[in-house]
């Protein structure tokens, strides 16, 4: 079971030859930006559509602001790395799912956000599709930005999800291709292995289980409910 | 002079537009490699595309052993072939061809 969390469909229509890519690929789920109805949907037996939030605050009251109007509508949120001040906070944040790292800006991932991201369970995002788009010096400085933030991940604990951040359905990888990716990237094959399938399914599984009638918080949970007298 | 162990993988490529001749394929596999690799793995890499059916997008290339996971990545970040979009796709590796069709 593979799930892909960065899809980007400009259009609720677009969803379908998204999740027939996705099938051929052998993914049995896709997040996509913009699908603001329901947290997640059941397209076939072995497809499900997730939603995601991309939170774009300049400032920290305007991502709180944004992840408490929409936590309980999307599966996943995630921050684009911003300001210092912005990627702390989010990456403290345990409703903040992914800290997605953005090659055309100039903002890194620190080794001091990386270890807050770590104890939170956030995980830093490396989206695929600007390696796809580009070549040579272009590419490299984009490899360059993506392997120093893997590495700071890694040494910090914190995990890396590897997704499309695909436009159209061609944008798509399957997860051994996207793992081949995550070595280039600067991980082994078995973290690479993980990146791709384990850490984007366990994000998904925690975030079911929140949605669930009966949860309170991580670890708190209603079994039976007493008789009101 | 010691022989080097050789792979072969089974591939589909998905596309999105006019079908691609396994030429075009393979040019822009090594063009890959060499942009990622450089020159000298490149050259050891000793690609080989062996068969490519344009319906299908199926096909199967030749490359050393050492080089198989740069080559799966070369591949896989194509994003484009003469303006049409691609997906590589790796199915299976294998030590024989014959294995590849187990």
């Amino acid at each position: 079971m593979s799930v892909d969390l960065g899809v980007l469909a400009s259009d609720a229509t677009e969803i379908d030859s998204f999740s027939d890519m996705a099938g051929k690929l052998g993914l049995t789920g896709i997040a996509v930006v913009g699908l603001h109805t329901e947290p997640f949907k059941t397209l076939t037996k072995k497809m499900m559509v997730y939603s995601r939030v991309i939170l774009h605050g300049k400032s920290i009251s305007s991502v709180r602001k944004q992840i408490d109007k929409n936590r309980r509508k999307s599966m996943i949120v995630s921050v684009p790395l911003k300001s210092i001040e912005v990627t702390n906070w989010a990456a403290e944040d345990k409703r903040v799912d992914l800290l997605t790292v953005d090659p055309t800006q100039e903002n890194r991932l620190r080794d001091t956000t990386a270890r807050l991201a770590s104890i939170s369970n956030t995980s830093l995002e490396i989206q695929i599709a600007p390696l796809l788009k580009s070549t040579g010096l272009n590419r490299s400085k984009i490899l360059k930005i993506y392997r120093e933030s893997v590495t700071t991940a890694m040494d910090a604990g914190m995990d890396v999800v590897l997704s499309s951040g695909a436009i159209h359905p061609m944008g798509l990888r399957s997860s051994v291709a996207m793992a081949h990716i995550g070595i280039l990237l600067g991980m082994d094959r078995a973290y690479a292995d993980s990146a791709s399938s384990d850490f984007p399914r366990s994000i998904i599984e925690r975030n079911m289980r929140k949605l669930e009638p009966g949860f309170v918080s991580s670890g708190v949970e209603i079994i039976h409910k007493g008789e009101e007298q | 002079m010691k022989k080097v162990r050789k792979r072969y993988l089974l591939f589909k490529l998905h596309r999105d537009g006019s079908s691609i001749e396994g030429k075009q394929l393979s040019l822009e596999i090594w063009k890959s490699l060499l942009s990622l690799y450089g020159e000298i793995q490149a050259a050891d890499s000793k690609l080989y595309l062996i068969d490519f059916e344009e319906t299908s997008g199926e096909g199967v290339l030749q490359c050393s052993l050492p080089s198989l996971q740069q080559v799966i990545a070369a591949a896989a970040v194509i994003g484009s072939i003469n303006g049409t979009a691609v997906s590589f796709e790796p199915k299976k590796t294998s030590g024989t061809i014959k294995g590849l069709n187990r």
